[in-house]
């Protein structure tokens, strides 16, 4: 039913069939797949040499409390996350404020450009309608991610907690019959509500994906560096 | 139970609303009228229109059915696509631009190395994402191609039938669930639908050169009847070079037909939908809102991610949120935030590929057809995927892109016949044959 038609006006030296694509396959076969091996090595290369990357996540439930009433008083019936989970996060992007024992379980020294790449090696999300915060760490070493999770959690958790405490102390001083009836109903502290899992396998680089990508590269380099030389040659005749 | 084909309960809704049953009993005389007429002017040959029928009873048949006993149709197009392109590959002889490099690195830059989800995430359906460079390579390998599809009897066909095709489905609503559907479609998703049309009408009107006002008309009633927002705007778009490629007396008859149309928009159909107030909550201006909090609002944010976050990301779970239920909509899950949530080409072009890429796909196409066909028609058939590529489909939706291809296809049909005629090389005269 349908039949192809030759461009009329079209310069048969450029022109592509099916056939011409085979034929230049078939006389670049070697190069082709020289280029291929050097770009399978090199996505080998890549993948040995680079350190591997683990993940650890975690999400911890923020400590809750009483609201309180702009006069002060305690709202028995609010319960609210305290600090709010934005402040969680934001703790953890500040890389001044990291102890020391954190950095070094990440494998980091006290210096501010590890300070920096450490922020950079976790990102954190207000999940849970902002009553909890998750963290996901990724950090070289299976073993050196969880150590840096579990630091993290601890140094997350610690000051959530005195954030609360510092809250809670400060109701009941306004509220001082709050003190012996107890009035403060709400005083949780934080909760870890998934626990530290770490990846299933490295997350970085990924060996099929870094191989395939360097192979098929390495092919479409080939094929651009003959296309060079195709218009060189042309070009050369011409002047010619 | 409420029998709701009977006279007199038929006869009691068109009272209830009088204005919208006149409108749209005239809307359907038109339609049957102005189709009969193109059918006898178009279809001369009693084979072909005796095809035309048979396509169109099996059409309403498969629309019926898929209405009935829901199929999944949507890879519909792109089997269709994958199938042509390799039979143009088998076929394959023109000049393949060297700019096809181009979205072959992307695409193996961002199926490869893209940043990686975390871990505990699902993965996206970044096949989607992919699409446009896909789509491009099959582009440039058939910008020259000539077959000898009976494309001139597709186009008018596809024109001919929708509007009947969308008042069946209306029927088939009222007739399941007694509710007058503004919204019908024919199989896929309406919005995904008239760009397809939109094509087949640039290729009547602007390729063969047939200015019937009952074309225009006939497309433009289909546009309304599926209440597409970015449909209208993209028919609006191409009514501008169809107006200005007039006579006068024939502009005056289009800007009547355009002026009817804003009218039944604004006074019957109802503002609702169309109210430039309420620009903020259609869907996706919504997502690309809530994307573009993402970059704090600042172009200087987005420029901050030259080739964007890749096609593994998901988007940020705070902003994810806030457009509550949409991850839910199209992942069922609330938190399986995948951009294609975002629905939009654009939005998620740039928030995946970045706003050099998300520029260097429509570039891509522009160069290619001014190359082909120049700047006029280049134009003129990227509007529709363009503009549609704000909403949803445009670059990575194969009925957009099919309707692209068709019109490039009878392009090249319609320059070989020309060139047949004024002397041609003896290879050619095989489509004389």
């Amino acid at each position: 039913m349908s039949s192809i038609y030759p461009s009329p006006n079209a310069d048969q030296r450029t022109v592509v069939t099916l056939k011409s694509l085979v034929t230049y396959l078939v006389k670049a076969r070697y190069r082709l797949l020289g280029f291929g091996v050097v770009g399978l090595l090199l996505g080998l290369g890549i993948y040995y040499f680079c350190p591997k990357y683990y993940e650890a996540s975690f999400i911890l439930k923020m400590p809750t409390a009483n609201g309180v009433s702009a006069l002060g008083n305690i709202e028995k019936h609010i319960i609210k996350p305290v600090p709010p989970s934005l402040d969680a996060k934001k703790l953890l992007l500040r890389p001044e404020e990291f102890p020391v024992a954190v950095l070094s379980a990440c494998g980091f020294t006290d210096n501010n450009e590890d300070r920096k790449r450490l922020v950079g090696s976790l990102v954190a999300y207000e999940v849970n309608y902002a009553t909890a915060v998750q963290v996901v760490v990724r950090i070289a070493g299976r073993d050196k991610v969880e150590k840096c999770a579990q630091a993290i959690l601890a140094y997350e958790t610690e000051f959530t907690n005195t954030q609360k405490d510092r809250y809670v102390s400060y109701l009941i001083a306004a509220n001082p019959k709050a003190q012996s009836s107890e009035q403060v109903l709400v005083n949780e502290p934080a909760q870890l509500t998934a626990a530290i899992r770490i990846s299933d396998g490295i997350v970085s680089p990924r060996f099929w994906h870094l191989l395939l990508g360097c192979f098929f590269l390495a092919l479409l380099l080939s094929c651009f560096i003959d296309w060079l030389r195709y218009q060189w040659r042309g070009a050369l005749s011409k002047n010619d | 139970m409420i029998d709701y084909l009977a006279p007199a309960y038929l006869v009691q809704k068109f009272l209830n609303n009088k204005v919208l049953g006149v409108v749209i009993s005239l809307a359907l005389i038109s339609i049957l009228v102005m189709a009969i007429g193109v059918v006898r002017k178009n279809l001369k040959e009693s084979q072909e229109r005796a095809t035309f029928f048979w396509v169109l009873g099996l059409a309403a048949l498969l629309c019926a059915w898929t209405f009935f006993r829901p199929l999944a149709l949507t890879v519909l197009p792109d089997a269709f696509i994958g199938l042509f392109a390799l039979w143009a590959l088998f076929h394959l002889r023109q000049s393949v631009s060297v700019t096809i490099v181009l979205p072959i690195t992307l695409f193996i830059y961002f199926l490869f190395f893209s940043p990686i989800r975390l871990d505990i995430e699902f993965d996206n359906r970044y096949w989607t994402s992919l699409k446009p460079f896909i789509y491009l390579v099959i582009f440039f390998g058939i910008t020259g191609l000539r077959i000898r599809w009976p494309i001139r009897q597709i186009a008018y066909g596809v024109v001919i039938a929708y509007p009947l095709l969308l008042v069946w489905n209306i029927a088939l609503w009222w007739i399941r669930d007694g509710f007058f559907m503004t919204r019908p479609n024919f199989l896929f998703e309406n919005n995904f639908e008239v760009p397809f049309l939109l094509y087949c009408f640039v290729i009547i009107a602007f390729i063969y050169r047939d200015k019937d006002l009952r074309i225009y008309l006939l497309v433009a009633i289909s546009v309304l009847l599926t209440g597409s927002r970015s449909g209208l705007a993209s028919f609006m778009a191409v009514s501008v070079f169809y107006l200005l490629s007039l006579d006068r007396k024939k502009i005056l008859w289009v800007g009547a037909a355009i002026c009817s149309v804003l009218g039944y928009l604004v006074f019957i159909r109802g503002v609702a939908s169309f109210n430039a107030g309420r620009i903020d909550q259609i869907d996706r201006l919504k997502t690309f809102i809530g994307l573009l909090s993402f970059y704090d609002f600042r172009f200087s944010e987005i420029l901050r991610y030259p080739l964007g976050v890749g096609i593994y990301q998901k988007i940020p779970l705070g902003i994810c949120n806030k457009m509550e239920g949409y991850a839910d909509w199209f992942t069922g899950n609330y938190f399986n935030c995948d951009p294609i949530m975002l629905q939009s080409f654009v939005a998620r072009a740039l928030y995946q590929f970045g706003i050099y890429v998300l520029i260097l796909i429509p570039a891509l196409y522009l160069y290619e057809l001014t190359k082909r066909m120049g700047f006029y028609m280049a134009v003129l058939l990227l509007t529709p995927i363009l503009l549609t590529a704000f909403s949803v489909g445009g670059f990575s939706n194969g009925l957009s892109f099919g309707g692209l291809l068709l019109a490039i296809l009878a392009f090249n049909q319609t320059s070989c016949i020309k060139q047949l005629g004024h002397g041609l090389p003896a290879s050619n005269q095989i489509l004389k044959a």
